[in-house]
């Protein structure tokens, strides 16, 4: 996939935000849908909010390649910083849970994790400079 | 952080890793031999937990120091399969947490995902070296 410019980067964040608040919004949708409704019309809604998700991790996936070197080791440093994090953060939960410290809990906590530890690594990044890419 | 070169990044993250996979593994089996979960006090299991748990952080900060000292085909590579597990792993809870919400499966240990991230980043490493178009 050849290099595009920072125009890339501009409809990057124009469709995460889309998507992101296509998501709120079904995930909203499908919790608010009253009881005595028919089941298909929540599980149509969780679908359309799983989709979402999906498309906004392709996303991400598509724009560390679809960007110029400089921006495109930033972001592979960045998802690598966020990796890593998480990693860190479920090694020492899933041990605390194995010696019974903690008890076990809803998995899709971890998501939003993924995310604040995108936005740490972001920080990071702009605190300590461009770190591999300089 | 310096650029060390393929060899000498490789020395030293494999002088890192392999001492700390020791620790881990004799930390693993000495605690589930000698500490029994329903009679252990608090302190001791949050210690054991802990104390397991160094050893890994020790090995993901091995893989970082890896990519950062090694040469620039080496680096990409690691970090494109960083990225890859890191973005398989992400999807796996969303998929698993989702499916709990639904009432489609029960409790899920979180401990399984860490496995699963140096799996999904050894075969995308794998499949990338053999198959994949690096640069």
């Amino acid at each position: 996939m050849s290099p595009v410019k920072i125009s890339a980067i501009r409809r990057h964040i124009v469709l995460t935000f889309g998507l992101a608040a296509g998501f709120a919004g079904l995930l909203s949708a499908a919790v608010l849908t009253p009881q005595d409704s028919p089941d298909w019309h929540r599980l149509a809604y969780a679908a359309g909010a799983t989709c979402a998700l999906i498309l906004m991790a392709a996303l991400q996936f598509r724009q560390t390649r679809n960007v110029d070197e400089y921006v495109r080791l930033r972001s592979h440093e960045m998802v690598r910083e966020a990796s890593l994090y998480l990693i860190a953060l479920i090694c020492a939960v899933g041990m605390l849970q194995v010696f019974g410290v903690l008890g076990l809990f809803p998995v899709l906590l971890l998501a939003p994790a993924f995310g604040i530890c995108m936005f740490i690594a972001f920080l990071r990044q702009a605190a300590f400079g461009p770190g591999l890419a300089q | 952080m310096a650029q060390l070169g393929f060899r000498t990044a490789n020395r030293r993250y494999n002088f890192l890793f392999w001492p700390l996979m020791i620790v881990y593994v004799a930390f693993i089996m000495g605690t589930t031999m000698l500490v029994d979960e329903e009679t252990a006090p608090f302190w001791l299991k949050v210690a054991c937990a802990v104390g397991v748990t160094v050893p890994l952080i020790g090995v993901l900060y091995a893989m970082r120091r890896l990519t950062d000292e090694t040469d620039e085909y080496t680096r990409m590579n690691h970090m494109k399969a960083m990225r890859d597990g890191g973005l398989i792993i992400a999807g796996a809870a969303f998929l698993i947490g989702f499916l709990q919400i639904f009432e489609a499966i029960g409790d899920f240990p979180v401990f399984w995902l860490g496995p699963a991230y140096f799996i999904a980043y050894g075969l995308s490493h794998l499949v990338r070296c053999n198959f994949g178009r690096t640069v």
